[in-house]
């Protein structure tokens, strides 16, 4: 006997378009279930470059979607501001360039026209000695250089944070959890809900709802097939290089030996360096960069930063654009705007899907999928996902009196902080009254690279409902580092042991499963000094603490 | 001697007790720095995948670690331990090897424990049991079996042990792998004030429990932990300084046997101590020992005739290692020097040594460009490493079977396998055709190889 619940809306997907609809959705009221088949955002938003950025690329060819991304990118500053940065950006420009200066210009000063809508300055022009001076990495063979505003943030946090705030708001939202088949009204019409498979206890769940929106990002078509609707999509794969640290002060632009834009980026505790895009059909489940990705992203970024290849490459992030379908365009000049289908015209009626998007323009496209879904239920309740601040973005944190009161390592604070903003309290308050029954002590840091305390973790067992160790890749960040892993996975699946009553072989297999999972991102750039941590990595995890066979 | 991990100390050490000179030039710490306790010639991890069988696969009776070295030997012809335990057999060789590391680091305190007759089951940080059959004074008093109630010690504050996790696993691990039951329960040692802030970083609390004012702070706590019969297992951070002897006092103040839980990586501080005695050894037997970098071999025909070194600070006592005391060449900020010899052993390690390193996308042996064989004995230098990687993480891998290979002195091997040089020979992590990750022999190659190459380079 399965277990069944109602709700207005089924949501399939806790990508950054299911968890911004979700709780779209919770603050007009409306309750849904949102569904994740891994961990929130574990599919294209953790993937992407992280930046809630204008996209001055798309100025050109649709101005429409700069300004959607600029006003959104303002919004998301207001209700998220804890989980954004500013990385102002430094754009070479070469002798051989073809196009100079001048006409280079001309583009940012209509991009200027937007900056405002996302609190962003507007481009100044460098002499080659200023860039250098400000950008001691980039090729001394520029002729000049622009500087431009974005902004950064993390997405997989971002993702989650919109996840569970829609749950604190009332929405039924699980992760691991699978769609089985839709539920359909007898004959095969109305579709009704889902049943769902919950991926680590095998439990089944039958969520029946009104109205169900497929949110799954490169998944749709393979969510759509279920209800027996075909849907295309041209999906793009994008691989971007993650560095040990900060290569460079500024986020660089570089141009890729086929003229396509990319650019090195400091990103919270690293530099990531990006982005690839390849059409892809393989399978979703098992994405891996290859060697020539690697390779074509480094050889793009040796002539902005020519001592790019001495700077150690941990790992490789790679995920798929779930691009709209287009024939015959090269992959760059495909749309990032979105769509929301109506199935009913396909003979699934009760079904949408949301194709598309992109991420800094997520809350708009969250708002319009949830107007449809509230037309669709006769809900008249207008959106407040613009001014409602998100879980700890509803003022700011005072770090110094923080780290004195809860006896914790200000550095440790300051990231605390970006994650959980004015809510970084509860999570220290939380730690504190767990252990004052138990010989109270200071949250330990268990991840040094980040740094992740293991107060955080147990938080995130307790209250943001993790459920696997390598959720808190994503989640926390725990582990991405340069050693990935080798220091603290063992320690932080030891805590989440002790919060989530793992056994010990349980304990054991979501080790090797994190391990696994890490490797996959490390082998394909594995090299240089790197060879060296992954061997320490190889002895921790084989010699050292083992897997249950 | 180039190399200053386990490897090269042993070379080093076995040619000053045949009155050899020997001078010792090491860059820095390598992987035996880092290791966690156990000298593994063959140790095993029970209930894991790969590494050596427990039970004899035909008769079903347990491998005393004797049978794990003629298992590792028998499965991988290429592996040192065929070259280097042929003609005198494990039984010896290891005996020996191991007698002669123990009256090495006895002096500064450290004992090694254990015997290739009898697997002695320890424990791990996160509770995980090791079949071992060698370990180092701290890990290697904490034989399991021996023990009527084991406790572990929480140290409140103490990152990296997580120690209800750790008591969960070792209940099931014993359980599992049939180590008698023995009462298991967790302690706790709180830290008086005045260490408390020291808790958050190991090392320095490792360092402070080497001192008279710390222990006098502590004496009343761990005299309370102490109850006859009881074996307590303590997170291995008891002390820096192997000659301070931290365990032996908390044993002493306690009243009962006080034993370290095997390392890992992030929480070790074994292979520092093992470290320093080694240096100790060094200095006792008066090797010189030199803080830099060998630019190149000097080649004369088919003998190598001496390094160039390059420092860039002031060459002498590596700055790390201040226990290192012999006086090195002329002092000098920056500089090069040549040092003569009339034979060389090569102790580099594999990638955290240095001993190979990936260079414009090449694997290469940087100081003589020697042949590198990869786990199956493919000739593998000049290509990348991620070539040599393969994606199921736990299986074989042949990047982290790289090394060179020698003839049976221990001598590398040229391109047209002879001998690159006469007189050259290499040990430790550098022997290519084993993954000590995966079956588990650690430490035992540095030792065996490190002393064969110190008696082979004696003979020139």
């Amino acid at each position: 006997m399965s277990r069944r619940i109602r709700v207005p809306v089924l949501v399939v997907g806790g990508g950054i378009n299911g968890a911004g609809i979700a709780r779209d959705l919770a603050l007009r009221g409306v309750h849904c279930a949102l569904v994740e088949r891994r961990e929130f955002g574990s599919g294209t938003s953790w993937a992407s470059s992280g930046m809630i950025h204008g996209g001055l690329r798309y100025l050109q060819r649709d101005p429409e979607v700069t300004r959607h991304s600029c006003v959104d990118s303002g919004a998301i500053q207001r209700i998220a501001p804890h989980l954004i940065f500013r990385i102002p950006f430094v754009m070479p420009v070469f002798p051989e360039d073809p196009i100079g200066p001048e006409l280079v210009e001309v583009g940012l000063e209509m991009y200027d026209q937007y900056q405002p809508f996302k609190n962003g300055r507007s481009h100044t022009r460098l002499s080659r000695a200023e860039a250098l001076r400000l950008e001691p990495t980039l090729s001394p063979r520029i002729d000049c250089a622009f500087t431009l505003d974005e902004w950064g943030v993390d997405a997989a946090r971002l993702t989650a944070a919109n996840a569970l705030d829609a749950a604190e708001r009332g929405a039924v939202v699980l992760t691991h959890t699978e769609l089985v088949e839709w539920l359909r009204e007898p004959g095969g019409g109305r579709v009704v809900g889902g049943r769902m498979r919950d991926r680590i206890s095998g439990e089944v769940l039958e969520i029946e709802a009104d109205v169900c929106m497929n949110a799954g990002g490169p998944w749709v078509p393979k969510i759509a097939a279920l209800a027996g609707v075909e849907l295309r999509l041209r999906p793009g794969k994008g691989i971007h290089l993650v560095f040990e640290r900060r290569v460079s002060n500024l986020a660089v632009y570089a141009r890729g030996v086929d003229g396509r834009d990319m650019f090195a980026f400091p990103h919270e505790q690293n530099s990531m360096a990006g982005t690839t895009d390849d059409d892809f059909y393989g399978d979703l489940d098992r994405l891996e960069a290859t060697e020539d990705e690697v390779a074509y992203v480094l050889q793009a970024m040796e002539r902005s930063i020519p001592s790019i290849r001495q700077h150690r490459v941990t790992h490789t992030i790679q995920g798929v654009r779930p691009t709209l379908w287009g024939f015959g365009k090269n992959e760059d000049e495909l749309s990032r705007d979105y769509v929301v289908v109506d199935h009913a015209r396909d003979g699934a009626p009760g079904l949408f899907t949301i194709v598309g998007g992109k991420l800094a323009a997520y809350r708009l496209m969250a708002e319009d999928a949830a107007d449809r879904l509230c037309a669709a239920l006769g809900v008249r309740e207008p959106g407040r996902s613009a001014t409602t601040p998100l879980p700890g973005g509803d003022g700011t944190l005072d770090v110094l009196a923080t780290a004195k009161r809860f006896r914790t390592p200000v550095a440790a604070v300051v990231r605390l902080g970006f994650r959980h903003g004015t809510r970084t309290r509860e999570v220290l308050a939380d730690h504190d009254t767990d252990l004052r029954t138990d010989g109270a002590t200071a949250p330990r840091v268990v991840c040094a690279c980040e740094p992740v305390l293991d107060a955080e973790l147990r938080h995130a067992a307790a209250r943001e409902g993790v459920r696997r160790l390598t959720d808190c890749a994503l989640r926390v960040r725990l582990g991405v580092g340069a050693c990935q892993g080798a220091g603290c996975v063992g320690n932080a699946a030891a805590v989440l042991a002790d919060a989530l009553d793992w056994s010990a072989a349980r304990c054991v297999e979501e080790v090797r499963a994190f391990v696994d999972e890490r490797w996959r991102a490390v082998a394909p750039a594995l090299g240089g000094s790197h060879l060296a941590a992954m061997e320490i990595h190889r002895h921790s995890f084989l010699a050292g603490r083992g897997f249950t066979s | 001697m180039v190399g200053g991990g386990l490897a090269g100390s042993s070379a080093a050490l076995e040619l000053a007790s045949r009155g050899v000179e020997v001078t010792l030039v090491c860059a820095a710490p390598g992987a035996t720095a880092l290791s966690w306790g156990t000298l593994d010639v063959a140790a095993a991890s029970p209930l894991r995948r790969g590494g050596l069988p427990l039970r004899d696969p035909a008769s079903g009776h347990p491998l005393a670690p004797i049978g794990r070295v003629h298992a590792v030997a028998a499965a991988n012809p290429a592996h040192p331990y065929a070259t280097l335990l042929r003609t005198r057999g494990p039984e010896d060789e290891v005996k020996e090897a191991v007698a002669a590391l123990d009256a090495w680091l006895e002096p500064s305190g450290l004992r090694v424990h254990g015997s290739l007759a009898q697997t002695r089951w320890l424990a791990d940080v996160h509770g995980a049991l090791r079949a071992a059959d060698f370990a180092f004074s701290g890990a290697g008093e904490g034989d399991l079996e021996s023990a009527e109630e084991i406790a572990l010690v929480d140290v409140p504050g103490l990152p990296g042990f997580e120690v209800r996790s750790a008591l969960r696993t070792l209940a099931a691990e014993m359980t599992a792998v049939g180590v008698a039951s023995r009462a298991l329960s967790i302690v706790r040692l709180v830290l008086p004030d005045a260490l408390r802030d020291d808790a958050a970083q190991p090392a320095r609390l490792a360092g402070r429990l080497d001192t008279d004012a710390a222990r006098s702070a502590l004496r009343d706590a761990v005299a309370a932990l102490g109850t006859e019969g009881r074996l307590l297992l303590f997170p291995p951070v008891l002390g820096l300084e192997p000659a301070a002897g931290t365990r032996a006092w908390i044993e002493a103040t306690a009243g009962c046997r006080v034993a370290e839980l095997v390392g890992a990586p992030s929480l070790s501080l074994a292979g520092f101590r093992l470290d320093r005695a080694l240096g100790a050894a060094l200095s006792r037997a008066g090797v010189e020992c030199i803080a830099a970098r060998v630019e190149r071999v000097e080649i004369e025909g088919i003998h190598a005739r001496g390094v160039r070194l390059a420092w860039r600070t002031a060459p002498g006592p590596p700055s790390h290692q201040a226990w290192r005391t012999a006086p090195g060449p002329p002092s000098h900020e920056e500089g090069t020097a040549t040092l003569a010899c009339d034979a060389l052993v090569l102790a580099t390690g594999r990638f955290v040594g240095g001993g190979i390193v990936e260079r414009g996308g090449q694997l290469v042996e940087p100081l003589l460009g020697l042949p590198l064989h990869d786990l199956s004995g493919r000739r593998v230098d000049g290509l990348a490493a991620r070539q040599l990687v393969r994606r199921d993480y736990e299986g074989e891998q042949p990047l982290f079977g790289t090394g060179v290979r020698t003839d049976m002195r221990l001598r590398p091997l040229g391109p047209d396998g002879l001998p690159r040089l006469a007189n050259c020979f290499a040990a430790g992590d550098l022997l290519g055709c084993f993954d000590p990750a995966r079956d588990r022999t650690g430490l035992g190659v540095a030792l065996l190889s490190g002393r064969r190459a110190g008696i082979e380079a004696a003979s020139c």
